[in-house]
């Protein structure tokens, strides 16, 4: 009596421990966040005035409208929002087509071409920025999203994510449908797809995470205005009105709202697909 | 003969066929990989022994940026000296706390969805709005954390980035706290792949936890450690952004990583072949310690 | 036949991959073609356009003059703009105008062969005087070629808020102050603690808010690296403003990102040392209290007779495809009509006449609390370069802005770091 009574005191010890632990680690991942949208809401003069006043008593919604006339953010939401939704599509598409070549089709070079692949995943960007982005001028492709999209969405890491998905599903399924008279297309199409969703998804996850946060990307490649990403407004508003704290905040909390918005809906695929990547050492 | 002949021309129409297939598979991604990442890539190897200033022409210099890189460029041994302290002390304490926050919540609890949400959150955040609101948090003089660490009695608080001592370790702070929530998920999931019975058996024989953590959850999990460990240091390697929006590689150089002096001598001082040298040896140490990993793992992970 | 559906439409996938490609390509260059009296569009590389009010009226009065020619801006981030212009240009970029931030960036630009030499345009532009630009024109040669034209010229100023030093009671700052006595006048006048804290004096975090006070005598030059132990009784001086409190601390400035035209409008400092375009700023801003300014202290309490500062040269674009019309562009922004547009705003053009002196000194009648005869100090005797040009200077201002920090943010010593500087400094000189 008395060793399960020890026993549900210790654990319910245990779970408060836990518990605290979480809500602390929470905590200090929110504050940050917290204290952006705080600091929006205030006058300029009242930002770092201490002790922190979380909730503004007389909340300046006014940074919000003013934000957008300083600094075209609504084109950089547009221009991102495309920028990211053709890169993680074409990504998508291409990656996983040559992965099932690599992973389930026999041909000669395979494994050299493989290698090759895989070599240059930790290859920096900063290595070949340079030749890459002289080559891009020569193609023209520099100021221009369709540059941008193109050099984003051949990588290496997204053909091999793929590849390595793949060769866990099982080839006596790949030869009953070849049985059943499925081409090649057919199998990758009507089998490994629907197969591979946390892969697709984990593709599809660090592609728009990559793409809608990149920063240096378009800082090097875009000039014109109208071109701009969001991170790029965002940065030029930082520069700009850098005495204006408050409305730096206001800009920042827009900044991350779709990803936000996106995040909460769709979590659980963020979540499958992160934890999906790192089950194979 | 003739039969052998006849098999002949007959497997080979198929496996020209096979191969066909399998080309036209590949060749959508390759090609596109071929020029846009491969070439670059072969061209930046040729361009480190080049001088270059995108204005004039290429002059071969052989090894010349590679000698100037280590007798005469104070910066760069700065810059590596930066790159490892960043990369040591960040790795680990990302790993850290990222197994940590996994084994806290390999549990059923109530509110699991929340926690993981937050936590994974500043990992998908953008750089540039969280570093603006990390550097206002941490501002020297007006910041709150200063403010906070003031009103607590500390009279001489770090002054966070404004100081050679404490810029780094600010960086690092913005770093593990915006990635440790991306490698927690990729532990709990490895995690939730070790059998309950284990722990079962191991509390049964009076295993108390650190063994149990010692014996049963660290050897399970040593291969995500591993790929966590690669990627990681890839990414830690590489990076360079968030000095580029916080420090500016300051003050003084002591935020100054190699990533950032190859941006710097490329784009701001315009001498690309040096700084594709200097990117040779960036990708020079990756590779190295790649290596030492793949062998690690094999060792570390054969007793299992 | 499934698969031949599958190969059709991957087919099409290929083929409008390839047509957005064309597409694009083919609408970069659309643009490009000219003959003699067709319309003519020309690309101007700037930043801050789009915050910049004069830039669209002077573009306007551009285009009113020569009706042929449709000015297009190309913006490019001000934090930004030195690197992106020169990958960009790197990237063989038709821009036909290239405004640079200073000689720095010029130097850069001119070594790697991305910007044209003016001195044909000159030799045939029978309307063009290069004395109207008191020498300054000369300085912007390299390698005996002439590069840019001065649109803007900014020498550093002390502006002071009036105000404040009268509620104090203190004398206003006078011409050849020495560095002590600006030190001592920033005692005076601070005042106040926490939120309500006024500082004397606000030092930005640039390297030149600290080595124009030298160059202003000349006993400091950048490119001769025997001058920069003179720095150490100016860096002294500011180092032991900023322990008294007298002055905002740097790092603090740098890593929040603090401009200096916040702090002089709210009145949280009495003076501010920074260039000429303050004055259209405070024109523009500064509304509840008077300013007024005068010349930067120095060691050896020289006056009003010799000014440091920089330029903003524009020059033409390497790979310009209307380097004619960009000359036209050029001597009118920075020509009598551009320079009247400048003044009238209280920007200071790099176009010098009695006429542009005379707007400078009518801008009390319009805005009363600004200070008179300001002519007084953007037309003086000698101007001293901030930044000579050369090829290196670029390299060297980023040597300077690294060691800079270490010494303000007291890192290292002062001696530590102007060792550091010379050993750098040399090292870029050798390679």
């Amino acid at each position: 009596m008395s060793e399960i009574n020890y026993k549900t005191t210790a654990s319910a010890v245990k779970t408060v421990l836990i518990y605290t632990a979480l809500i602390l680690m929470a905590f200090i991942m929110l504050i940050p966040f917290a204290w952006m949208i705080s600091a929006s809401l205030k006058l300029e003069k009242d930002v770092f005035s201490f002790p922190i006043v979380w909730v503004p008593s007389d909340p300046q919604w006014n940074n919000y409208l003013e934000i957008w006339n300083k600094v075209p953010l609504l084109t950089g939401f547009i221009n991102t929002a495309k920028l990211t939704m053709f890169t993680t599509i074409l990504q998508l598409l291409t990656s996983s087509f040559a992965a099932y070549a690599f992973a389930k089709l026999e041909f000669k070079g395979r494994d050299t071409l493989f290698m090759l692949y895989v070599m240059t995943i930790s290859i920096p960007w900063q290595v070949y920025m340079v030749p890459q982005y002289k080559l891009m001028t020569w193609f023209g492709l520099t100021d221009s999203h369709l540059g941008l999209i193109l050099m984003h969405a051949f990588t290496a890491m997204g053909v091999f994510l793929m590849r390595q998905f793949f060769v866990s599903i099982p080839n006596e399924l790949l030869e009953a449908a070849r049985i059943d008279g499925l081409s090649e297309y057919g199998i990758w199409q009507k089998l490994m797809l629907p197969l591979s969703k946390p892969a697709i998804a984990t593709l599809c996850i660090t592609s728009f995470t990559f793409e809608w946060n990149d920063f240096m990307g378009p800082l090097i490649y875009l000039s014109s205005q109208k071109k701009k990403t969001i991170q790029l407004m965002l940065r030029m508003f930082n520069t700009q009105y850098s005495s204006n704290y408050a409305q730096i905040m206001a800009a920042a909390t827009v900044a991350l709202i779709p990803v936000l918005i996106l995040f909460v809906f769709l979590q659980r695929y963020f979540v499958e697909g992160v934890a999906s990547s790192g089950i194979k050492g | 003969m003739s039969k052998d002949n006849s098999q002949i021309k007959k497997t080979k129409p198929l496996a020209r066929k096979k191969t066909l297939v399998a080309y036209s598979f590949i060749l959508p991604n390759l090609i596109g990989f071929l020029i846009f990442t491969f070439i670059p890539i072969v061209f930046s190897l040729l361009l480190s022994f080049c001088e270059w200033d995108s204005g004039n022409p290429i002059k071969f210099v052989g090894l010349k940026n590679f000698i100037v890189m280590f007798t005469k460029d104070s910066s760069f041994w700065i810059a590596l000296k930066n790159t490892l302290y960043y990369t040591i002390v960040t790795v680990p304490v990302t790993m850290a706390f990222a197994l940590f926050l996994a084994i806290l919540m390999n549990k059923p609890l109530k509110g699991r969805v929340f926690f993981r949400s937050v936590l994974f959150f500043p990992y998908i955040a953008s750089l540039v709005a969280v570093a603006v609101v990390w550097m206002a948090l941490f501002n020297p003089d007006r910041g709150p954390v200063n403010s906070l660490l003031l009103a607590v009695g500390i009279t001489n608080p770090p002054r966070w980035a404004a100081s050679t001592t404490w810029a780094m370790p600010t960086i690092i702070g913005l770093t593990v706290w915006k990635g440790m929530g991306y490698y927690m998920i990729v532990y709990l999931a490895a995690l939730q792949g070790v059998s309950a019975e284990l722990y079962e058996a191991a509390s049964l024989d009076g295993a108390n936890k650190w063994k149990q953590f010692l014996h049963i959850t660290w050897p399970s999990v040593t291969p995500t450690t591993f790929f966590i460990l690669m990627m990681l240091m890839v990414s830690t390697f590489k990076s360079y952004d968030t000095m580029y929006i916080t420090t500016q590689g300051g003050p003084g150089e002591a935020t100054k990583v190699l990533a950032y002096h190859i941006y710097n001598s490329a784009f701001v001082s315009s001498k690309f072949g040096y700084a594709s040298a200097v990117a040779m040896v960036l990708f020079g140490i990756i590779m190295v310690v790649t290596l030492i990993q793949f062998k690690g793992e094999k060792k570390f992970t054969s007793y299992l | 036949m499934k698969k031949r559906r599958l190969l059709a439409g991957l087919l099409a996938a290929v083929m409008a991959v390839g047509m957005i490609t064309g597409c694009s390509g083919g609408s970069s260059t659309s643009s490009g073609k000219s003959g003699g009296n067709e319309k003519v569009t020309i690309k101007v590389a700037l930043w801050d356009y789009s915050n910049t009010k004069y830039y669209k009226t002077m573009f306007d009065a551009f285009t009113a003059k020569y009706p042929d020619i449709t000015v297009e801006p190309v913006e490019f981030a001000a934090d930004e703009y030195d690197n992106t212009i020169t990958t960009q240009l790197g990237g063989k970029q038709d821009f036909d105008v290239v405004f640079t931030k200073g000689t720095p960036a010029l130097s850069a630009l001119i070594a790697q062969g991305h910007v044209l030499a003016l001195d044909d345009f000159i030799a045939k532009d029978t309307s063009f005087n290069k004395d109207n630009y008191l020498g300054l024109i000369d300085q912007l040669q390299m390698d005996g070629k002439t590069y840019g034209v001065p649109f803007r010229k900014d020498n550093n100023l002390i502006f002071y808020n009036k105000d404040l030093f009268d509620k104090a009671g203190v004398p206003y700052p006078q011409d050849g102050m020495t560095m002590k006595e600006y030190h001592e006048l920033a005692a005076k006048m601070t005042s106040g603690t926490g939120n309500d804290k006024v500082y004397g004096a606000h030092v930005h975090t640039w390297p030149s808010n600290v080595y124009n006070y030298a160059r202003r005598t000349e006993s400091f030059d950048q490119l001769n690296k025997d001058t920069y132990m003179n720095l150490k009784p100016y860096y002294e001086e500011i180092l032991a403003m900023q322990d008294e409190g007298l002055i905002q601390d740097y790092g603090a400035l740098k890593s929040s990102n603090i401009h200096y035209s916040g702090v002089f409008y709210n009145q949280q400092a009495a003076m501010l040392q920074i260039g000429t375009w303050f004055i259209n700023m405070c024109l523009e801003n500064v509304k509840d209290f008077n300013w007024g300014c005068c010349s930067v202290p120095n060691e050896e309490g020289m006056g009003n007779t010799n000014a440091v500062g920089g330029v903003t040269p524009i020059a033409i674009g390497a790979y310009a495809k209307h380097p004619e019309e960009a000359w036209k562009f050029i001597t009118t922004v920075c020509g009598e009509e551009g320079a009247e547009l400048l003044a009238n705003t209280g920007i200071v053009p790099g176009y010098n006449s009695d006429k542009i002196n005379g707007i400078f000194d009518a801008i009390p009648e319009k805005y009363p609390n600004a200070p008179e005869k300001l002519s007084n100090y953007i037309n003086v005797e000698k101007y001293v370069i901030e930044q000579r040009m050369s090829k290196k200077t670029k390299d060297i201002d980023t040597i300077f802005q690294e060691q800079h920090s270490a010494i303000m943010t007291k890192s290292v010593t002062i001696d530590e770091g102007l060792k550091k500087l010379i050993e750098r400094v040399s090292e870029v000189e050798a390679q």
